[in-house]
């Protein structure tokens, strides 16, 4: 690009990047500004079910939505812009605030998730490769199938069933304490421990087939070395980029395993938000979700970048 | 050998401690009472509304001028709450004489200013509170003395005294210094003050030892949130709560032997509204077939488990002011259903309607929709099913034009359990829930019962209500049962008339 001889090459990606975020929200906010505004009143919600028309009305006021759309439309640009995104319809706080209050539940969840899962794929996936056609190797196969064909919500409440009213180890709601993560983050891991699994044996039975690891072999390296050191290697790339895509998904997406555990995450927080048209609530909501998938997409892109040289080059 | 033996203790080891943190973080202090709810309030707002879940924290926090309470023999009447007691000075002006040295936790006086103050920012429409329709026929407060206050009101409604039971009194010099702060960590003078606030999710109260009330015998007591039914129960049958709400009605058997199950049938009714002003459903025989083609008996049993009754022909079930015991249910009579539509010129199949109904906040509700559809189409009339969501929902009740033909709906009388509520719909002109029904007769009978007073000029409103049944612009449902279930230790536990639960004389044995 010709731009790349004027500007160094940090503050052009560094602008890119910016303005391609900048896009992004702008376009989410805009979606949702008139999806939202399709049906459903909040001001109906807000006022009760005594209440007049009149005072219907007051409310809708209050709110600032008794102005035509278009208008309605610029100043939550303008608001948004300025990162305000005025008080909360239902909470009487600032949207923000509560979005924010969400957030430490919502990334223990998702990064727990993640990091149980990857601890069960990474092995099972390379055990599955290397023990290809064995007894073993097929009976993580199958159980694959079951992790990933079985719903969250069932789970969740199997496994409440089994250990919160079964065997009274682990609690079944809320984010009290350490014991409160794990039954969530089970849920929620199963699904993508499986589907990580045959991810990885799959790209792992790719790589072994591969020239350099016959020379790596040939030249004597014993087969942990071969394996992790050469093969993993390679594997990791799309593995991780596929760990920060799903983490985009979870962090806002948990909504089942939060409803079934009572887990105060952002996802239910939204969900209410969109159900009672609280619309600075879920433009708050989308916002925080963009800007956190936005810096974990980078922070996976920088884990690529060191891990394979090939995509050090610029754009 | 060595090897099993050090997996064992490895086993053992982590039994143990996660045994021992369990028993630590979740299942700790006995004098805490834990309540599961399906909702709380978004906020601790005493203004935005006298309805679960607003009305369950409220309840728990603030005190009310007075209160609504049942009578030995199943009626309703008001009690004294903050006043003790009152009278009527002329048609529209009401004196209340307050109890003598009562204070708020932070020590504020709750006298007749703090009621005054209370009342004023609740009518002032600038602050759009929930509640200001329920109390608009409020016209004005004046203080007497610090402990007599005085209410004036647009119209002489009998009554009056009671619909002070919505008004919660809140401390003025702290709220008034900025509300919004103030419902963050609010201040009353209920039975309970606030020890933890996270909206939306829990809500941990202590005992207010200055309480206009009764003291509270636990140490304790934690709302939760678990929006999931099964979690709840989930949640009650690992001792993780004491107490749960909104306990489905098919989920009772497998329950009832284990704990205790509290029930009372909800103040108010769901039920469809048919009436049109074009169409079909313009036509009386049409709107009484539908009526006659539903079996809510077998609705009762089937979807509700039993639980909850069959509305009589009105909203209103029996307790209620206003409740008319000579009228009675459409029977279940599908074949006079077939005659009545086949008189008013349809033939089986002809008619087809659209259908709304709410979808997950109201008991059962696809469950009772699907099953009157069903019934329905025995008669030869079929629908369209359309389940809305809360916030299409309210604005499908308010606007004719966003409404089906059929439209189900849920309406509580609560906290006034007085039959106004519901009979104003069939008000002409009415606006809340604007169907375009008029009956000059009804008119006329509701006005003479409010000028009579609620108890005096039932025979009035009863003569109207009938009337109303024979023109069945409502196809008339089943009173929803409000259901819980608790802990076979629990005693104490106990619901309003309203069916808003109360927990000061709760306490958790061992």
């Amino acid at each position: 690009m010709p731009m790349n001889t004027q500007l160094p090459e940090w503050l052009f990606v560094g602008l890119r990047t910016l303005a391609s975020f900048v896009v992004v929200v702008w376009g989410l906010s805009t979606l949702l500004f008139f999806i939202l505004r399709i049906n459903g009143d909040p001001a109906a919600l807000l006022a009760g079910p005594y209440a007049t028309p009149d005072q219907v009305g007051l409310v809708r006021r209050e709110l600032g939505l008794d102005s035509s759309l278009f208008v309605q439309y610029i100043t939550f640009l303008g608001d948004t812009a300025r990162l305000h995104f005025g008080d909360s319809y239902q909470l009487r706080q600032p949207a923000l605030n509560a979005v924010l209050d969400r957030v430490p539940a919502s990334l223990l969840l998702a990064f727990a998730g993640i990091a149980l899962a990857a601890l069960i794929a990474i092995p099972a996936g390379i055990y599955a490769a290397v023990h290809r056609g064995s007894k073993r190797g097929q009976l993580i196969v199958a159980l694959t199938l079951v992790g990933q064909s079985v719903p969250g919500f069932v789970l969740g409440v199997l496994l409440i069933r089994w250990f919160s009213v079964g065997i009274p180890i682990f609690p079944s709601f809320g984010f009290d304490g350490p014991l409160s993560l794990v039954l969530p983050t089970v849920t929620f891991a199963a699904f993508l421990a499986a589907r990580q699994t045959r991810l990885i044996r799959t790209y792992m039975l790719e790589e072994l087939s591969r020239d350099y690891i016959m020379v790596a072999q040939a030249n004597g390296y014993g087969p942990f070395r071969v394996l992790f050191k050469h093969a993993l290697r390679n594997v990791a790339i799309p593995v991780i980029a596929l760990l920060g895509i799903d983490f985009g998904v979870y962090f806002g997406g948990a909504v089942i395993v939060e409803v079934v555990f009572a887990w105060p995450g952002i996802g239910r927080l939204m969900v209410d938000g969109v159900l009672q048209r609280d619309f600075p609530l879920v433009q708050a909501a989308i916002f925080v979700i963009a800007v956190t998938v936005f810096i974990v997409s980078r922070l996976v892109d920088l884990v690529s970048n060191q891990i394979d040289p090939r995509l050090r080059t610029s754009a | 050998m060595k090897k099993s033996t050090a997996r064992a203790g490895i086993l053992a080891v982590v039994a143990g401690v996660l045994m021992a943190a369990s028993t630590f973080t979740a299942y700790g202090q006995d004098s805490t009472v834990r309540v599961a709810f399906g909702a709380l309030p978004a906020v601790l707002d005493p203004f935005q509304a006298a309805t679960p879940p607003y009305s369950i924290a409220n309840r728990a926090i603030y005190s009310y001028v007075t209160q609504v309470s049942a009578t030995p023999d199943g009626k309703v009447e008001t009690t004294p709450g903050i006043a003790e007691s009152w009278s009527q000075i002329n048609p529209t002006t009401w004196e209340f004489k307050l109890r003598a040295g009562l204070a708020f936790s932070n020590g504020e006086p709750l006298d007749a200013a703090a009621v005054k103050a209370s009342a004023d920012y609740l009518l002032n429409p600038e602050n759009a509170k929930g509640l200001l329709g329920a109390l608009s026929m409020i016209a004005g407060v004046t203080v007497v003395d610090a402990a007599t206050v005085r209410f004036e009101t647009k119209t002489p409604d009998g009554i009056f005294p009671r619909r002070l039971a919505a008004l919660a009194v809140v401390p003025p010099v702290a709220f008034m210094a900025d509300p919004q702060k103030f419902m963050a960590a609010p201040i009353g003078s209920g039975p309970w003050m606030v020890e933890k606030w996270v909206p939306n999710e829990s809500l941990t109260l202590v005992p207010n030892p200055d309480t206009v009330g009764a003291e509270p015998k636990s140490d304790r007591l934690e709302f939760r949130a678990i929006p999931e039914a099964s979690g709840r129960i989930a949640a009650l049958q690992s001792g993780g709560v004491d107490i749960a709400q909104g306990i489905p009605s098919d989920q009772v058997a497998s329950l009832i032997n284990d704990f205790n199950i509290v029930d009372k049938v909800e103040p108010g009714s769901w039920q469809m509204t048919i009436y049109q002003e074009a169409g079909p459903l313009n036509d009386k025989r049409v709107r009484q077939a539908l009526n006659y083609a539903v079996d809510k008996e077998l609705l009762l049993e089937a979807v509700m488990g039993g639980y909850g009754a069959v509305s009589q022909g009105q909203v209103v079930p029996e307790g209620v002011t206003g409740y008319c015991p000579d009228v009675k249910a459409y029977p279940y009579d599908p074949e006079k259903a077939k005659a009545l539509l086949a008189e008013a010129g349809y033939a089986p199949g002809e008619l087809t309607f659209d259908f709304q109904s709410p979808s997950g906040f109201v008991t059962n509700d696809r469950a009772l929709a699907e099953a009157t559809a069903a019934m329905l189409s025995e008669v030869g009339v079929n629908t369209n099913i359309k389940f809305l969501e809360l916030s299409t929902f309210q604005d499908a009740y308010r606007n004719q034009s966003k409404r089906a033909p059929i439209f189900a709906w849920r309406l509580t009388t609560a906290p006034f359990m007085t039959a106004d509520l519901s009979a104003r719909w069939y008000l002409s002109g009415a606006t809340t829930h604007p169907t375009g029904y008029s009956n000059p007769q009804f008119d006329q009978d509701y006005a003479t019962w409010q000028s009579e007073g609620e108890e005096k000029g039932l025979a009035a409103l009863c003569n109207g209500i009938a009337l109303v049944r024979e023109d069945a612009p409502t196809l008339f449902g089943l009173n929803l049962p409000v259901l819980y279930a608790s802990n076979k230790n629990v005693t104490g536990f106990e619901l309003g008339v309203e069916g808003d639960p109360r927990f000061e004389a709760v306490e958790v044995g061992n």
